[in-house]
């Protein structure tokens, strides 16, 4: 662990909701009357951290708290309304599951087509094919249409894909939240395998020992700033006592 | 170190991404059967049919191959009308994937206009089969056909662009745009010929509608004869209208993506 791998400088974001349904006339109609349209949201203020090359960031945070904003930030998806974010290397990155399928398509052109996503190359995701499929409990699937698949198989395939495809730098969002247990044992000794020494992994979900178990340091998000930065367990474990502390009230 | 969002639009990831998408929409357009294909070929034409049974009498006397004029018009407006629909429908409908993937915008932008690209270049190669019947095909009209198709799919890019940006802030953009690219069949000349309207008339078709001198050019050199300020015309707002929407998109992609 040495320079740091990923700069946020005083992240902030807000976002422009409509007030209503946006339609041309309602846009014209706000334009001559110089009423705004849109109303302003703050989602982040004045994130900032520093991580290390090798680090696995947790990102913690009740709903709304801006994890996701924070982490669409940080992938480049959103561009931070002020402060500057800088990355050693573009990120791989998975904030969905099922985003990137084709429902009509086969299971094998999902995994080419989500492949290509996660920045895969055909020849390469053509190689890795079979472990994929087998991973995701998919080898017997391979040319059935996607939208035979239930929710958890997608997942796995989803989750397989990614796995598979070369990366250093992962960024995930709740990637086994609809997982049967058996998939979760499998998939965490993956993930174990898969965010070794030299990479680096920032991850977010409410699956708090998921995240101890696979983190060095946390952030706790509150209302759209850094509450507590430290430690993984201590600062899972203090985030935990306050929401359901919050919760018995 | 680097800001998170990388410049570089044509990396060998985003180039295998590309490929991949369009790989996908094929797999898919006209249930991948050369049954669904006659099918879909079939609006265009029936919609050469019936203009042809309508228009030919009183406009169709005085042109020589008339149903190869008016072919390569329906044709170069469906390109236009169907380039600028599926881009700014599958554009917002890519919204999830925009949001939850760093798969960059202009990609997904340019993987919906190859789409309907494919359908126009087949239906081009119908009408360069029936110039060839007519006896008005040259090698050198071909190569000359270059230029003004690569500057028609700029400005295709241009103004799709423009239109998906708009549709993603206000919403019925879309239906707006289906009554309103309708019109395009008849403020380009489609079944007439310039002279056929009036002064006036033929100035603003020509001048005011864009899509005009791409129509005359490339049905000039389908027509066996070439039309030098329709060329020219061709590649300027080709440029312009790559350019602006270049430019349009750059600006407000992030906006768009945000407010959809």
């Amino acid at each position: 662990m040495s320079d740091p791998y990923v700069i946020a400088e005083h992240v902030s974001k807000h976002f422009h909701v409509l007030s209503q349904r946006g339609t041309t006339f309602r846009a014209i109609k706000a334009f001559l009357k110089r009423e705004p349209l849109m109303k302003k949201l703050n989602v982040l203020s004045h994130v900032s951290f520093e991580m290390k090359r090798g680090e696995k960031i947790a990102i913690v945070g009740k709903n709304g708290a801006g994890k996701t904003t924070l982490l669409r930030i940080l992938a480049g998806i959103y561009e931070p309304s002020s402060g500057e974010v800088y990355t050693e290397i573009a990120p791989k990155v998975l904030l969905n599951f099922w985003t990137g399928f084709n429902m009509d398509l086969t299971v094998i052109d999902n995994v080419y087509l989500c492949g290509a996503l996660f920045g895969g190359e055909r020849k390469l995701l053509a190689r890795s094919l079979p472990r994929i499929l087998e991973m995701a409990e998919l080898s017997t699937l391979g040319y059935s249409p996607a939208k035979r698949l239930s929710l958890g198989q997608i997942q796995r395939l989803s989750l397989s894909i990614f796995l598979n495809t070369p990366g250093d730098f992962l960024i995930f969002d709740e990637c086994l939240a609809f997982v049967d247990k058996g998939f979760a044992r499998k998939s965490d000794a993956f993930i174990k395998e898969h965010i070794s020494d030299h990479k680096t992994a920032i991850m977010a979900s409410h699956d708090g020992e998921f995240l101890k178990k696979h983190c060095t340091r946390a952030i706790w998000l509150d209302k759209g700033s850094i509450r507590m930065d430290g430690e993984a367990r201590r600062v899972i474990s203090e985030y935990e006592s306050v929401v359901s502390g919050e919760a018995t009230e | 170190m680097m800001k998170n969002r990388p410049k570089q639009l044509f990396t060998r990831a985003n180039w295998n991404l590309l490929v991949e998408l369009i790989r996908a929409q094929f797999k898919l357009i006209d249930h991948n059967s050369l049954l669904g294909f006659l099918w879909s070929s079939l609006g265009p034409l029936a919609m050469f049919a019936v203009t042809y049974a309508i228009f030919s009498v009183r406009f169709g006397k005085n042109i020589a191959a008339y149903p190869l004029y008016l072919l390569s018009g329906i044709v170069v407006v469906n390109f236009f009308v169907n380039a600028t629909l599926q881009v700014m429908q599958s554009f917002c409908a890519a919204m999830p994937l925009m949001l939850n993937t760093t798969a960059p915008r202009k990609i997904i932008l340019i993987a919906n206009v190859g789409i309907v690209l494919y359908k126009f270049l087949l239906e081009l190669l119908f009408c360069v089969a029936i110039s060839f019947f007519y006896g008005k095909l040259s090698l050198k009209m071909l190569v000359l056909a270059i230029p003004i198709l690569l500057a028609f799919i700029a400005f295709i890019l241009g103004i799709s662009s423009m239109l998906a940006l708009c549709n993603c802030l206000v919403r019925d953009v879309e239906h707006l745009w289906t009554l309103l690219s309708r019109v395009f069949f008849f403020i380009t000349p489609v079944f007439y010929e310039l002279k056929d309207i009036s002064s006036w008339a033929s100035k603003l078709v020509y001048f005011a509608n864009p899509l005009t001198p791409f129509m005359v050019s490339l049905r000039s050199l389908l027509m066996g004869s070439f039309d030098a300020m329709s060329f020219g015309y061709s590649l300027l707002w080709g440029v312009f209208f790559f350019a602006l929407g270049l430019g349009a998109f750059g600006l407000l992609e992030d906006t768009a993506v945000e407010r959809a």
